[in-house]
């Protein structure tokens, strides 16, 4: 996208214009192409911007600091630090099962206040997959916020109903005696998974662990890979 | 409602590719939209927040992208609380500067929970405990609702008490807090899918104390 090479606080400050000249064209006709689309989606946008920054409804800096927050303050290595810290330390793991928001606190971790987190612990035999099946639910203070696959009808439509088949699409074939738990998060409980430690990684630090640790297994979606293989 | 929102269990869509590298926003306004919307002191609850995007018309809600409902749904709050008016959002060149206040909260932390009520707890008491085998009630409210259609009518089993919360389905339509207990219900894939599922599986489900009832 060519807007993003305009910094943000530039692009706010051209929207009024641009909004109020198209604005009124935004009303939903035929799009064919894909762009027209995203144009007109970008117009609503900066028009919507425009009139609540006008109005003293948002102040544009709070704006700036709250997408520049999850862009770069919080993600999955947060999520990933408490794995690998449940790998090394048994007794962390227990409290990090029992209440994921209380022992992410422990690390210095904050923004787990407002929701229960609990963490769901992959042992052999037993594998775990979350998903929102009725909008987007997902930790953010511990994860950052989630992928498009997750977000997308198709993984809420089918997670529930085949996870195997889920899982064999994203690589992960499962013998059939595993038990597969599906956490659907209906309410303001979120749900995270402690993947299993992969082989080949005795001796290596805390810090090595987390960087082994993706953002999809601790969703369910993969394993954790072999440090070889990265 | 028994909105498209509402979505576990159906089959026919296609799986999106994992990326491990994506960015967080693809485009410019999708960071106006997320940011927007967290940076306003909404007068809404974020029950009611979902509720705006269960109510796009199912036929545009499968073909717009995600941030596509956020800004549907803003739109539509904002309105709906005469923050802001249709017509300066077709024109909002026409909307008058009002002079700057000073800065708002910009803990950005904090911004999200200021969107989440926390229930008073005072004489709400359970009524099923771990263990308890319960029925998800055949109910098909016209409102919001977090019990989910491939649940109801289905037996589980109470797994954990995950306390008390303020109830979706009354908070979101202004109705009150009505705060209740929420269960995690564990759930045989074979009691929801059948002979399709493996009997191995499980499903758990966060369930409010209204939607359940001692299973017979």
């Amino acid at each position: 996208m060519d807007d993003k090479k305009v910094s943000r606080r530039e692009f706010l400050a051209k929207t009024s214009a641009a909004a109020s000249v198209t604005a009124g064209a935004t009303h939903v006709h035929s799009h064919e192409a894909a762009d027209d689309v995203q144009s007109e989606y970008s117009l609503r946008a900066r028009a919507l911007v425009s009139v609540l920054t006008k109005k003293n409804l948002i102040d544009p800096a709070t704006l700036d600091q709250v997408v520049d927050y999850y862009e770069t303050k919080v993600g999955p290595h947060i999520g990933a630090r408490l794995v690998a810290r449940s790998w090394l330390d048994p007794d962390f793991k227990d409290r990090l099962v029992a209440d994921a928001g209380a022992a992410a606190a422990e690390l210095g971790i904050s923004g787990t206040l407002s929701s229960e987190f609990r963490a769901v612990a992959n042992e052999p035999g037993v594998h775990n997959l979350v998903v929102c099946t009725l909008c987007s639910c997902y930790p953010w203070p511990l994860l950052g916020l989630p992928p498009t696959w997750y977000k997308d009808t198709a993984y809420r439509a089918k997670a529930v109903i085949d996870p195997r088949g889920v899982l064999r699409e994203f690589g992960l074939t499962l013998d059939d005696d595993v038990e597969v738990r599906v956490w659907d998060s209906t309410a303001e409980v979120r749900y995270m998974v402690i993947p299993e430690r992969p082989d080949h990684t005795n001796g290596l630090s805390e810090e090595a662990l987390a960087a082994l640790v993706t953002r999809d297994a601790m969703i369910g979606a993969e394993r954790v890979p072999e440090p070889v293989q990265r | 409602m028994n909105g498209i929102h509402d979505l576990g269990g159906m089959d026919g869509f296609r799986l999106k590719e994992r990326d491990p590298d994506e960015p967080l926003f693809k485009h410019e306004w999708e960071r106006l939209v997320f940011g927007s919307y967290l940076a306003l002191k909404a007068p809404w609850s974020i029950d009611e927040s979902r509720y705006g995007v269960e109510r796009i018309p199912p036929e545009r809600y499968l073909t717009m992208p995600y941030y596509a409902r956020w800004l549907y749904r803003n739109e539509q709050l904002l309105i709906k609380y005469g923050l802001v008016t249709a017509a300066e959002l077709a024109d909002a060149e026409a909307v008058p500067a009002v002079a700057p206040r000073a800065p708002g909260d910009r803990d950005a932390s904090r911004l999200l929970s200021g969107m989440i009520v926390q229930a008073d707890t005072t004489g709400v008491m359970p009524s099923f405990a771990v263990g308890d085998r319960v029925l998800v009630k055949n109910e098909h409210p016209e409102g919001h609702t977090r019990a989910p259609r491939y649940v109801r009518g289905r037996q589980g089993v109470v797994q954990r008490d995950q306390g008390v919360h303020v109830f979706p389905d009354t908070n979101a339509m202004g109705l009150g807090h009505k705060p209740q207990h929420c269960y995690s219900v564990r759930f045989n894939a074979t009691e929801l899918w059948g002979e399709r599922a493996n009997p191995r599986d499980r499903v758990y489900v966060d369930l409010f104390d209204d939607y359940l009832e001692p299973a017979p």
